[in-house]
């Protein structure tokens, strides 16, 4: 069984879910992770024909104190996430007050997000693309040059040199805070932008609070999201000299190179603060990357440095392997810095529906094989064996049309399905509905 | 049968360019990862020396750990939770196996003593060596490359135990003043009711449900606490015992946190409560646990305690470890094998008073 999670963590211990990208109320997601092609490894074909599991939300339906931004009014969205928000949460409730019920020990773990007047945050031009400080393969011990390291010489060239990088970049990377979901992020210019990942951020204009390693809090707002990349942009609007650091240069990114991956897995947690690992980069693409450097709930936007010390990558998401950490490459973000800056929200993925049937190539359209039980489908009176002849007026030719039309619809929407039933001539009016039940294999027949 | 028969949409379509940039991108050899042969090949000279103090423990003839010798007279430490009732064996680096015995446990910080009849084996050396960040750390087995490899990821630190309840809700009061009596765990069976207000833990004086929450929170499961109770104008004492709750479920059963931490790999049954322990990031499988964990000089900094999470290895430090196996030993030579049972079992408790 293949499964991807984004590694975003809820707020409090009893919060968080996996289900997929998908709304009842057919507005957008909250949050959600997109797909992304499976590592060699990782087999399970039987999932596969669905794509992949999808989107994490926080189920904690927070209280008006714990989460200021939930209710606040949005001037500059034009879609009515924060509404839609809410409601997701609400569906979970129940979940919440199962778990509340057992003890009221269940808070802690995060800094409360205290509610204070929005005063220093002005909306200024979009700030201009960060660029690499140039960097020298040389510059670096020999043993990183190598294949693998060949001796002890070599580990230790390379310990020593981990251990000046961890020291350089520690101060800079943060655990960020967003409507009750926590994750990671890294302060890249003195003025406090800050790179995480969209399933982070969210969506533009939502406050954010930011926590350094000592513990020292700063307010800011999440800016653009592209969610195609998993790339997102915040910023600290507390004013402040911030501890930042430099964005690396993909070109002079290469497979193997070793990397160390900074966040704070399962959230920040004070006793504990920030947490280190080590790995190579094993893929390279040109806007993803994956490395072993383990990574959990919580990591999501957190910075994967070089051994210059430089971001080249956000950590993203993990599959089953400790070997299958995924983070969006630096160069993600320099390719859409402008609509990043500017605040745009972009590239969410289409939601999964369906009407609950599948059928096989007919002459006169698609012949269903399977109707599923108390799908979508049935419950309109779709049997096996019906011939769909038109989808919504058009003529379809075979069941890769019918899916695709069925993919164009927005959850909710009826469709009217032609067909021919034992020489008789019907029209059924189905509803296309999101599409439930991942995580738990509970879908099929 | 092909259960997928739905229509369905994904969102495949949408991440083709990202799929197929993907799949023309090369792939480091899997020996070349961090854990990879050719990487462990490197450290093979930090290990050479110390795996002849490392044995594999077998239970019932299934490796349930790794033990590390602390006496050349046959007594190795190794993890406590793993070594259950059954026919306990070793297997040391030059393949020998010979029966061991369970003869001391801590279960505060999980580790027991197990006692081989042997005579020239090679301790393991300690250093006392304050763990820092980046540092390479090598988890050894009892052949010629370790196990596995990793850095430091976290300073040493306390690790609390897995959360253990006393089953009670607590009201927003500024005294702790319990509103609703949980059904099924200690304070129920305590006998402890609604509007009763808890003053102490211990003999500790809390004030309110935060000091509460907090100092409940070092105990773990099966541990007993006493609880000084207020209840209108009398105060009594009251045992309660500490339990688990049920376990936290998410969307139809689901548990997303937890499934995460399993993602590539089981985790220890006992992977919280030490007292002080290094977070390494070395992907360890939880029989691997219970050797010793080394700098690249080949020295032992620390032991091997838990695989906690995806992300996390935990590791007792050599200067914590000194006091732990002194007391052990300690243990050892008080112990006549009759008493044995009973005092190497802290975890039986009496019943709480009703």
């Amino acid at each position: 069984m293949r499964t991807w999670f984004c590694n975003t963590t809820a707020k409090s211990l009893d919060a968080s879910v996996l289900i997929t990208s998908v709304h009842n109320d057919g507005t957008r997601p909250a949050r959600f992770t997109q797909a992304l092609p499976p590592p060699k490894h990782a087999g399970a074909a039987m999932l596969a024909a669905f794509g992949l599991l999808a989107a994490l939300l926080p189920s904690a339906t927070l209280s008006a104190k714990e989460s200021p931004t939930a209710r606040q009014p949005s001037n500059q969205r034009s879609e009515p996430s924060s509404t839609s928000n809410r409601r997701f949460h609400g569906e979970f409730l129940p979940l919440r007050q199962e778990t509340r019920k057992v003890e009221t020990v269940l808070r802690l773990l995060f800094q409360d997000a205290k509610e204070t007047p929005n005063e220093t945050f002005t909306p200024t031009e979009p700030a201009p693309a960060p660029t690499p400080p140039p960097t020298r393969r040389t510059d670096l011990p020999r043993a990183f040059r190598k294949d693998t390291p060949g001796s002890l010489d070599d580990l230790k060239a390379i310990e020593e040199h981990v251990k000046k990088v961890v020291a350089r970049v520690s101060s800079s990377v943060v655990a960020v805070e967003v409507q009750g979901g926590s994750g990671s992020g890294v302060v890249i210019t003195e003025d406090g932008l800050v790179l995480c990942a969209a399933h982070v951020c969210d969506s533009p204009d939502l406050d954010v609070l930011f926590t350094f390693p000592d513990g020292k809090t700063a307010k800011g707002k999440t800016l653009g999201t592209n969610h195609e990349m998993d790339a997102g942009l915040m910023r600290i609007t507390d004013k402040g000299h911030w501890s930042h650091v430099d964005i690396g240069d993909i070109d002079r990114t290469r497979l193997g190179d070793w990397v160390l991956a900074l966040g704070h897995p399962g959230g920040f947690d004070p006793q504990r603060s920030m947490v280190v690992r080590l790995g190579r980069i094993i893929r390279l693409a040109s806007d993803m990357m994956q490395t072993d450097c383990t990574l959990i709930g919580g990591d999501s936007g957190g910075p994967l440095f070089d051994m210059h010390g430089r971001v080249v990558g956000i950590h993203s998401r993990i599959s089953n392997s400790t070997a299958a950490n995924f983070h969006v490459s630096i160069a993600a973000f320099q390719e859409t810095w402008g609509r990043l800056a500017k605040g745009d929200d972009w590239g969410r993925p289409v939601q999964e529906v369906w009407v609950g049937a599948w059928g096989l190539d007919h002459p006169e359209g698609c012949r269903l094989e399977i109707v599923n039980k108390n799908g979508p489908g049935e419950r309109a009176g779709l049997k096996v064996g019906d011939v769909v002849t038109k989808f919504n007026g058009h003529e379809l030719k075979g069941i890769e049309m019918f899916k695709q039309s069925v993919t164009r619809t927005k959850p909710g929407q009826k469709v009217t399905l032609d067909i021919k039933r034992d020489e008789m001539e019907l029209s059924v009016q189905v509803t296309v509905e999101p599409r439930r039940g991942f995580g738990g294999g509970r879908f099929g027949p | 049968m092909l259960p997928l028969l739905l229509i369905a949409v994904s969102v495949l379509t949408k991440t083709s360019p990202a799929q197929n940039s993907a799949n023309r991108s090369a792939t480091l050899g899997e020996d070349r990862f961090k854990s990879g042969a050719l990487t462990l090949a490197a450290f093979s000279s930090a290990t050479d020396a110390a795996r002849h103090s490392i044995v594999r423990i077998d239970l019932d003839g299934k490796t349930v750990a790794l033990g590390t010798v602390v006496e050349a007279s046959g007594l190795i430490i190794t993890k406590a939770s793993e070594i259950k009732d059954g026919k306990l064996t070793c297997k040391l680096a030059s393949n020998t196996e010979i029966d061991a015995e369970l003869v001391a446990r801590d279960d505060d910080n999980d580790v027991a003593l197990v006692k081989i009849k042997a005579t020239s084996l090679t301790p393991i050396k300690w250093v006392s060596e304050e763990a820092s960040v980046g540092q390479w750390v090598v988890s050894p087995g009892t052949e010629k490359t370790p196990e596995a490899v990793g850095i430091v990821s976290v300073p040493p630190r306390k690790i609390l135990p897995k959360r253990a309840l006393i089953g009670v809700l607590l009201t927003n009061a500024a005294v702790a003043k319990i509103v609703e009596v949980t059904e099924g765990l200690g304070a129920e069976k305590a006998g402890l009711k609604p509007g009763d207000i808890i003053l102490a833990v211990n003999d500790t004086k809390i004030k309110n449900r935060d000091e509460l929450t907090a100092t409940l929170r070092h105990f773990r499961e099966g541990q007993t606490v006493k609880l000084r109770v207020q209840r209108e104008t009398e105060e009594f004492d009251a045992s309660v015992r500490m339990m688990l709750p049920k376990p936290e479920t998410g969307f139809r059963g689901f548990n997303r946190q937890e499934r995460m931490n399993r993602l590539g790999g089981e985790i220890s049954q006992r992977a919280e409560g030490f007292e002080l322990a290094v977070q390494h990031d070395t992907v360890l499988q939880p029989w691997q646990c219970g050797g010793p964990l080394l700098n690249l000089d080949g020295q032992a900094i620390g032991l091997n305690i838990a695989r906690a999470g995806r992300v996390a290895s935990y590791a007792l430090p050599a200067a914590l470890l000194a006091h732990i196996i002194d007391d052990l030993k300690a243990q050892t030579r008080k112990t006549t094998p009759d008493e044995k049972t009973e005092k190497t079992s802290p975890q039986v408790e009496p019943e709480p008073d009703k």
